[in-house]
């Protein structure tokens, strides 16, 4: 029942995706706002689909790859209809629709499992990944906005050829400085949540294995991003460092998290790439 | 239509003189109070933007009365005598007074043809007169119809995505940038008329200060001055480029004011914060390597002349449709608004006969003893049909001039012959005015409504 909704889910975000896909190519007025309620309806459909999970397992669903995925595009979706409707990157929805449509295919064509083994049981697990999964949807929708901003600072640097559009209303991306604070902020949304959901991992990870660390693919690349977006954000606050380059490396960042998180999906590894959960 | 306006614009009066005007109106309650107290002035309604004062009424007297008397009541507010202000009023009466009114709606009358912003502000107008009772139906009727026109011309031709000029490309650019150029800083370098022109256009959109600095002290006081900014000398450069968010560069000078080495510096110490140069010297004053650095967006006069060029050819042509479904649309109100005219009559007319007709029927059929009621009915039915035969070719004759010619001494003989001054009166109960009428019409977004018409305001 909770696999079909996700997968019910699933079809709607990609129809979301499509929609959004066409609003971006050619804008429409009322488009932006038809691409929010499609992927609202969607997100309502994903979030039965997790209750009924929740009452399927008896606990909150967190514990194997395709609830993770799940769960995670639930959050990037859910922070990008917030971005698209108050931040003002009405863009963000469609481009967000994309990325959740391809994580709930994912999640919907695994194995879902069941609550995990017992002994891999610890009130730190859903803690650890909740944070991380919230830390991560953050940056993914950070790096979404990220990629809005390139492409309009790519509009306004080639001037030549684009400079038609400018000023025609519906082509009109949002404005420079807008995008990049709202891609600034979700990172200090993120970094914060991330950085709390890898101690929980920490601690976690010593309950289980006796070990804090573990040189896991995941557990590396979140280390290696933290620490990017660490970098990132002070340079922001000490010298200023904002635009083009910060929103390069906030999409590096990004793409290395998904690239971990969904070679490990499709690799159907256990949760880091490790062998604790087989 | 008893209809007038009278105003004076950017086309024919000079920027002190609409200032004069601009100031007496600045009380826009108190301003139409005083036109409305005029004789033969029913409705009254102010557009007044720095580029225009114009004031429309409607009134119970043939448009030339109307006219008169605002014209009195203008020269009386600006103190002039009339051999100084004359030359510099249009008066436009009766159809023509509407066609001047959509045009200016749709914006085809501004200085920047197609800029947004003046249907705002003629919303704005109507909607202060209607909110004191100052624009009655006949007012609303014609404003109504005006928004739904700029609408028309804003949807069905090109005339709005073309409103592009220098002054209006810096603001658009500005906006890409920065999402609301309100309370940002504004740095015009050099002296030169255009700049100036510009930076008015960028203060009406909420910049918040304007440095001139320029190789002459004098020069950019005097620009600071006309324009309220701060002028600065040129040796200051990299200080003032650290502060300013959008730099429109316009000098004389034969090398570039602005190098990358410079602007490299400067860039590090504002923090990597965005600026926007418009570049409209000739030579440049801006090194195009400039715009190499991050966040940095330079703009030369090719970039915004390559706009105006590529759309000059079809603006004027968009122009030509607009004017051209203008037309058409006066036509089809001025039609339509004559037939109104005798709407009144027709109803009062047919009611009076009707009664009469009634009356006489009632007092016949209560003498008649013993009718029945198939013949009671038969015999109003042939009353009825007296009647409406009776003033079948009268009211043919009535819609035909209504159509075509003027219907009002066929009007006046009628209410003269029957007496249906009082009749006409009641059938002319006005339809309420619309209070919504202004904000149905056309979707404008709230930030444009502020700002001048065409290029500051």
């Amino acid at each position: 029942m909770a696999l079909l909704l996700l997968k019910v889910a699933a079809v709607i975000y990609v129809l979301a995706a499509g929609l959004g896909l066409v609003q971006l190519r050619w804008p429409r007025l009322s488009g932006d706002r038809t691409v929010i309620v499609g992927l609202s309806i969607a997100l309502l459909a994903h979030a039965l689909a997790l209750g009924g999970r929740t009452v399927e397992i008896g606990t909150f669903p967190l514990s194997t790859l395709a609830d993770g995925l799940s769960l995670f595009g639930f959050l990037a979706a859910m922070i990008g209809i917030g971005i698209a409707w108050r931040s003002g990157v009405p863009q963000a929805a469609a481009l967000v629709a994309v990325l959740v449509a391809v994580l709930t295919i994912m999640a919907a064509g695994m194995d879902p499992g069941g609550a995990g083994p017992e002994r891999l049981r610890s009130p730190w697990l859903p803690v650890h990944i909740a944070l991380a999964f919230l830390g991560e949807a953050s940056f993914a929708v950070a790096g979404i906005v990220a990629i809005v901003y390139l492409i309009q600072e790519r509009r306004l640097k080639t001037k030549r050829k684009k400079i038609k559009k400018i000023g025609t209303g519906l082509h009109k991306l949002p404005a420079l400085e807008i995008l990049d604070n709202v891609s600034a902020r979700l990172l200090q949304l993120g970094f914060p949540m991330m950085a709390l959901g890898l101690v929980a991992g920490a601690i976690y990870s010593k309950q289980v294995s006796g070990t804090y660390w573990t040189w896991g693919l995941l557990n590396t690349v979140s280390l290696l991003v933290s620490i990017l977006y660490a970098l990132l954000l002070h340079f922001r606050l000490t010298i200023g460092w904002r635009g083009r380059k910060a929103a390069l490396l906030t999409l590096v960042g990004v793409l290395a998290t998904l690239v971990a998180l969904v070679g490990l999906g499709l690799a159907g590894v256990g949760a880091h790439g490790q062998d604790y959960v087989s | 239509m008893r209809f007038a306006v009278i105003g004076l614009s950017h086309r024919t009066a000079s920027i002190e003189l609409r200032e004069r005007f601009a100031h007496h109106t600045r009380d826009l309650a108190k301003a139409l109070e005083a036109v409305q107290e005029l004789e033969t002035v029913d409705e009254a309604c102010i557009v007044s933007t720095c580029n225009r004062v114009e004031f429309y009424v409607a009134g119970g007297a043939e448009p030339k009365t109307l006219s008169r008397a605002l014209r009195s009541h203008l020269l009386a507010l600006s103190g002039l005598p009339p051999a100084e202000l004359d030359p510099h009023l249009y008066v436009h009466e009766g159809e023509r007074g509407l066609h001047h009114l959509f045009r200016v709606a749709s914006s085809l009358d501004s200085m920047v043809v197609g800029e947004p912003q003046i249907l705002g502000q003629v919303k704005e107008a109507y909607r202060s007169a209607s909110e004191t009772k100052h624009a009655g139906a006949a007012l609303t009727r014609a404003f109504s119809k005006a928004f739904y026109i700029a609408k028309r011309v804003r949807t069905e031709t090109g005339v709005a995505e073309n409103a592009v000029s220098m002054s209006f490309a810096a603001v658009e650019l500005g906006k890409e940038i920065f999402d609301t150029l309100e309370g940002k800083q504004v740095l015009l370098i050099g002296a030169g008329k255009m700049a100036g022109l510009a930076s008015k256009h960028l203060m009406s959109s909420g910049v918040q200060q304007v440095r001139v600095a320029s190789r002459s002290m004098e020069s950019a006081q005097r620009l600071a001055n006309e324009i309220g900014g701060l002028a600065s000398s040129l040796s200051d450069l990299p200080i003032l480029l650290n502060e300013a968010d959008i730099v429109i560069s316009s000098t004389a000078a034969p090398g570039y004011v602005v190098d990358k080495k410079m602007m490299a510096k400067v860039v590090r110490k504002r923090r990597y914060r965005p600026i926007l140069f418009v570049d409209i010297a000739v030579p440049r004053d801006v090194d195009p390597d400039v715009a190499d650095l991050d966040n940095v967006f330079v703009y030369d006069v090719d970039d915004l002349e390559q706009v105006l060029e590529l759309n000059r050819e079809s603006r004027a042509r968009e122009a030509a449709a607009a004017e051209a479904l203008i037309d058409e649309e006066l036509a089809g109100y001025v039609r339509w608004s004559k037939s109104q005219q005798v709407v009144p009559i027709i109803k009062a007319l047919r009611t009076h006969a009707m009664r009469v007709a009634a009356a006489e029927v009632d007092r016949t059929t209560s003498n008649v003893k013993n009718a029945d009621k198939r013949t009671l009915q038969s015999i109003k039915a042939m009353s009825n049909a007296i009647v409406n035969k009776m003033l079948h070719p009268v009211m043919t004759a009535l819609k035909e001039e209504g159509a075509s010619g003027d219907p009002q001494p066929m009007i006046d003989a009628l209410v003269r012959l029957f007496d249906l001054e009082e009749a006409v009166r009641a059938a002319e109960a006005p339809p309420e005015p619309k209070a919504e009428a202004a904000d149905n019409v056309v979707e404008l977004r709230p930030k444009d409504q502020a700002h001048g018409d065409g290029s500051s305001s």
